[in-house]
């Protein structure tokens, strides 16, 4: 190509996150083939052969969010530094009895309206769509059991740090809240509220969009981006003090630069007593 | 590589698994949380979420992942959404349209910012594709090492450590391919990209 002296220079990051899109748009469909969050492990570890590192490398300069957690486990994995293992190991041996109990007491009041069996989460493929939403009602069913025992103890005063409430889609004919019809209603003055939600399908998108619509006359409306836990969940963290009365939520699947509505969920928010 | 256990285990087994769990695992996860700058009680309020979420998960862990993989990753949801949090808290009372979101807030990467003026001109758009072409090529030639320090560098705009640490490399590598890679970059693409300087700048973007 002749120089051109008229043209002017580009910035080479911007070139280059061009690549790294482009190389998103040339990746088979459902994205780039990320590799299991097991290799990116054995890939920091050392565990894996030349080709299969190398391969892995490639990955990872070209996917953010892949070189996000190994970095991440690198934090998780890493010694500390001398001075300051010794100060988190000291911080750990004064909480990790309070930890301990408060997890442990967590966990019995779960287990006692727990299920009598095992809840299977609905499988990724096979088996028929009917049994399925069976299986995800059954699990939802258990989570609402379980998420409300833990909201109860968390207004009776005790350090957990939010009221946590699952949600199911509109229209779904799922249980929405235990013993309520329509929207589930959680106490959230004072605290941060966590809504779980259900999705409609198995998961299709690695992230998804929430936009908040509060009641009328309490403010815009508002947009997280959110991607699914390890459990499977998606978690909506709605903050702190927020006016009452329902909210909708609206549930979007995000996949290079495309959104798709996916659900939507109702939830009210009780003020203070 | 997967742990293989008993998919089914019986409901009074579960707590003292968690509690097995607990014992091997929770002080790396609190640590995590401090290494992340989380303050000392929040730390330990984000590991108690941590093993609830691991007792809730537990009668459906096949085994399929690592366990302590499995607990990190849970460790690490939980963080995200933490930080999360705090943007949420910020832009309550804000309206943001959905069409106004910044790419980098809707999921993908930052979109070029050419795309509008190349879009209206042809002859920007031609010498733009040029540009892009010659920058491909030139890419291509690298060595795959210092291609991959270029892109996380520029790219990504990763610190040198951050660099050497996904690569497996030393940083003192990762400065002397950086270091090689300007030199040979600004050969073969001339002056038509500004940035080539950040490849080597310092260290710290």
């Amino acid at each position: 190509m002749s120089e051109d002296r008229s043209e002017h220079p580009r910035d080479l990051r911007d070139a280059l996150v061009e690549t790294l899109l482009r190389a998103r748009r040339e990746a088979p469909p459902g994205g780039l083939p990320h590799p299991t969050p097991d290799e990116l492990v054995a890939y920091h570890s050392g565990e894996l052969p030349e080709p299969e590192r190398e391969r892995l490398r490639e990955h990872l300069a070209l996917c953010p969010e892949c070189a996000d957690f190994v970095l991440d486990y690198r934090d998780f994995a890493a010694g500390e530094p001398a001075a300051a293992a010794s100060a988190a190991a000291a911080a750990w041996e004064r909480h990790r009895g309070p930890a301990w109990e408060a997890v442990r007491r967590g966990i019995g009041e779960a287990a006692a309206t727990g299920p009598s069996e095992p809840v299977r989460a609905p499988a990724r493929s096979g088996g028929s769509p009917a049994a399925r939403w069976l299986a995800a009602a059954l699990a939802a069913a258990c989570l609402l059991l379980g998420l409300s025992l833990w909201r109860a103890r968390s207004e009776l005063g005790s350090p957990s740090p939010a009221a946590v409430v699952a949600l199911q889609p509109e229209g779904s004919g799922v249980l929405r809240g235990p013993g309520r019809p329509g929207a589930p209603e959680v106490q959230a003055a004072g605290r941060r509220v966590v809504a779980l939600l259900g999705l409609p399908e198995p998961h299709r998108f690695a992230r998804y969009e929430v936009r908040i619509e509060p009641p009328a006359g309490a403010g815009p409306a508002a947009v997280l981006e959110i991607e699914p836990g390890p459990d499977g969940v998606l978690a909506v963290e709605m903050g702190i003090d927020r006016a009452p009365g329902v909210y909708r939520l609206v549930l979007y699947g995000l996949r290079a630069g495309e959104r798709e509505e996916l659900a939507s969920y109702a939830l009210r928010l009780a003020g203070r007593p | 590589m997967p742990t293989p256990r008993d998919p089914t285990p019986p409901a009074e087994d579960l707590d003292a698994r968690v509690r097995e769990l607990f014992e091997r695992h929770a002080a790396e996860v609190f640590r995590f949380f401090v290494r992340k700058r989380f303050p000392y009680e929040e730390s330990r309020e984000l590991t108690q979420e941590t093993f609830l979420r691991v007792y809730q998960g537990l009668r459906e862990f096949r085994g399929e992942s690592r366990e302590r993989t499995w607990i990190f990753s849970i460790a690490r949801n939980l963080m995200l959404n933490a930080r999360r949090h705090g943007t949420a808290s910020k832009r309550q009372g804000t309206e943001i349209p959905l069409e106004e979101l910044g790419p980098g807030e809707r999921g993908s990467s930052p979109a070029p910012a050419l795309a509008d003026r190349t879009a209206t001109d042809p002859l920007a758009e031609t010498l733009d594709r040029e540009r892009r072409e010659l920058l491909r090529q030139a890419m291509a030639v690298l060595p795959a090492r210092m291609r991959q320090c270029v892109l996380l560098r520029i790219a990504q705009e990763r610190k040198y450590r951050e660099i050497a640490g996904l690569l497996g490399i030393s940083i003192d590598t990762v400065k002397s391919q950086l270091h090689q890679a300007k030199g040979r970059l600004r050969q073969l693409l001339g002056e038509r990209y500004d940035g080539l300087d950040r490849l080597d700048d310092g260290g710290s973007p």
